[in-house]
């Protein structure tokens, strides 16, 4: 009976032994079939039905966007801006590439070039938080530092290309470009308050919007504006948009602006209506800040062919309003001040975009000493400090 | 040595040295009075606006640009706010903070840190620490004189009526000098 027992007894040691073995290979089986198969927590607070991140939402607004459409949502140009350095900030494999190495691919291409999207910005796994691939302060061509928080990452791209220092130089007439001016989109230099062609003996400024927008570009860009109008996905958010289209009547994001400028409407002509504080352009009337910036772009060049760079000897536009090619002649030079107002008008007018709102105090001291460098009985007294 | 001289000679002085302790104490006394009022003396003397000047003036623009303002007596009453009436608080201790950090301009006065051709390149990071410091104190120095409970809006403009929604401000986290800064020096870039 004893034997009988002990052996019973080993015959349970030895399957207790069998089955604990057995147990303990099984264990990482299940674990790698579960990290293979199932969906991990930490994508859900992203992906799943519940996002963190919305993700869906901030697709359709990219889908409305420059980034997306092209300059004025008029063609995607990956492919056409695929070459001499274009890239870095045209493709999205060109950006990767320059933030990551610092090179901006000017004597290559890329083979299959994309539009900038989600993950040209983001960096969407590396710590699962979406970050932005670039933070760090950007210098910018004529060497100021931009630091300005989350927007260092746009500004990698919004930004001059072109020193006007060395740029505004006395030039022969036949070798300044059409094009002369900063490429493409300075809005960067502008809100920073530096990068325009400053004129000798006169102190420059910035809005307070540099200091109290501290991610400058995103505080106002992506802020999503209340009520319905807010679900446009061409207004805030990843379109960047500040205005669009709703509903068959013009709207702009008034959103960010509200934050200090407390009941800020738009006016009938779509500008924020906001009082300038003084009669800029000098036309008889205190308007809207935006307007008195137009006035000032009007005194430059205009509709009615009258303005300063279309009259002045020999005009850089001509009276249809085309540019004034001057072929090969040696008498003929665009003097530093003449370019640089030239360059200043292209930066404000035709590149910034944003009808000085990107940097008040800037843009009004830079045009009003534009105007007054071209038409000395232009006053300057009231040039804001 | 007996007990009695050993006490004679310790617990009973000449009279004439008796006279110490009156005498010490007057003078302590005086030397108190001095003391406060010299001390008094520099603080009110460290505010006025001729201690500001006498290194401001020729080092940086920002006396000239302070005299052109509104500040600086141009406006209508040709009313004059000094220089520590928005830069030195009214409270003791507060007060003696900044009196003691103000000594490193000494250090930067003697060693001419700042000077007319390179003030411009510091404008921004000194109007910036001077802006961070207002909005650490609520612009306490700007609501000393603009007392907003007794604010007439009537008096003000549309846009300013707007912009002074003191619910929206506290809610927003902003304060006078987020909005109003360069009304007395230049902005910053």
């Amino acid at each position: 009976m004893k034997k009988t027992i002990r052996l019973a007894g080993l015959l349970a040691v030895a399957v207790s032994a069998l089955l604990l073995t057995a147990c303990k290979d099984e264990a990482p089986v299940a674990a790698a079939v579960d990290a293979a198969f199932a969906f991990p927590a930490e994508c859900a607070t992203c992906h799943g039905d519940d996002p963190e991140y919305a993700v869906k939402g901030a697709r359709a607004a990219y889908a409305k966007s420059g980034h997306a459409l092209g300059y004025e949502s008029e063609e995607a140009n990956a492919s056409y801006s695929n070459g001499g350095g274009c890239q870095k900030c045209h493709t999205h494999e060109g950006f990767v590439e320059f933030v990551k190495t610092g090179n901006d691919g000017s004597d290559s291409f890329i083979e299959w070039p994309s539009q900038p999207g989600c993950f040209t910005c983001h960096k969407p796994h590396d710590t699962g938080d979406f970050e932005l691939r670039a933070t760090a302060p950007v210098t910018l061509p004529g060497g100021a530092i931009f630091d300005q928080g989350s927007a260092n990452l746009c500004v990698v791209c919004h930004q001059s290309r072109t020193d006007v220092k060395t740029a505004a130089v006395d030039t022969p007439a036949d070798k300044v470009s059409s094009r002369f001016g900063p490429h493409h989109g300075p809005q960067g230099d502008v809100f920073n308050g530096t990068g325009a062609f400053e004129f000798p003996g006169k102190v420059y400024a910035s809005s307070t919007h540099k200091l109290e927008l501290e991610n400058a570009c995103i505080d106002c860009h992506m802020a999503l504006p209340d009520g319905r109008y807010g679900q446009n996905a061409s207004i805030g958010g990843h379109s960047f948009g500040m205005g669009a289209d709703v509903h068959g009547s013009e709207k702009i994001n008034l959103a960010a602006c509200a934050g200090c400028h407390e009941g800020i409407k738009m006016t009938k002509s779509g500008l924020y209506d906001y009082m300038a504080t003084a009669d800029f352009d000098h036309d008889g009337t205190v308007e809207v800040a935006q307007e008195e910036i137009l006035g000032l772009f009007e005194l430059l060049v205009n509709d009615g062919n009258t303005g300063l760079l279309q009259t002045m000897d020999p005009p850089f536009f001509k009276a249809d309003g085309s540019w004034n090619a001057i072929k090969a002649d040696a008498n003929v030079v665009r003097t530093a001040l003449q370019l640089g107002a030239k360059y200043n008008y292209t930066m404000f007018a035709v590149e910034d975009r944003s009808m000085g709102m990107h940097n008040y105090t800037y843009a009004v001291q830079v045009l009003m000493d534009t105007v007054a460098s071209m038409d000395p009985s232009f006053s300057t007294a009231n040039r804001p400090k | 040595m007996k007990t009695s001289e050993k006490q004679s000679t310790f617990w009973k002085p000449r009279s004439m040295w008796l006279l110490g302790l009156p005498i010490g104490a007057i003078v302590m006394v005086v030397v108190g009075i001095l003391a406060t009022i010299t001390f008094n003396g520099v603080i009110h003397a460290t505010n006025d606006n001729a201690f500001c000047y006498s290194c401001h003036v020729g080092m940086d623009t920002i006396v000239e640009e302070y005299e052109a303002s509104v500040h600086g007596g141009a406006n209508p009453d040709g009313f004059v706010a000094t220089c520590s009436d928005c830069h030195v608080p009214k409270e003791f201790f507060p007060k003696m903070l900044v009196k003691i950090k103000a000594t490193k301009d000494i250090y930067h006065q003697l060693m001419g840190t700042y000077n007319l051709e390179n003030f411009e390149s510091h404008r921004t990071e000194l109007a910036t620490a001077v802006r961070d410091t207002m909005k650490s104190r609520d612009s306490k120095e700007c609501r000393n004189c603009h007392n907003t409970e007794i604010w007439d809006f009537d008096q003000q403009s549309d846009k300013a009526q707007q912009n002074h929604n003191q619910e929206s401000w506290i809610a927003k986290d902003k304060t006078c000098i987020s909005c109003h800064l360069g009304l007395t020096h230049n902005k910053p870039r």
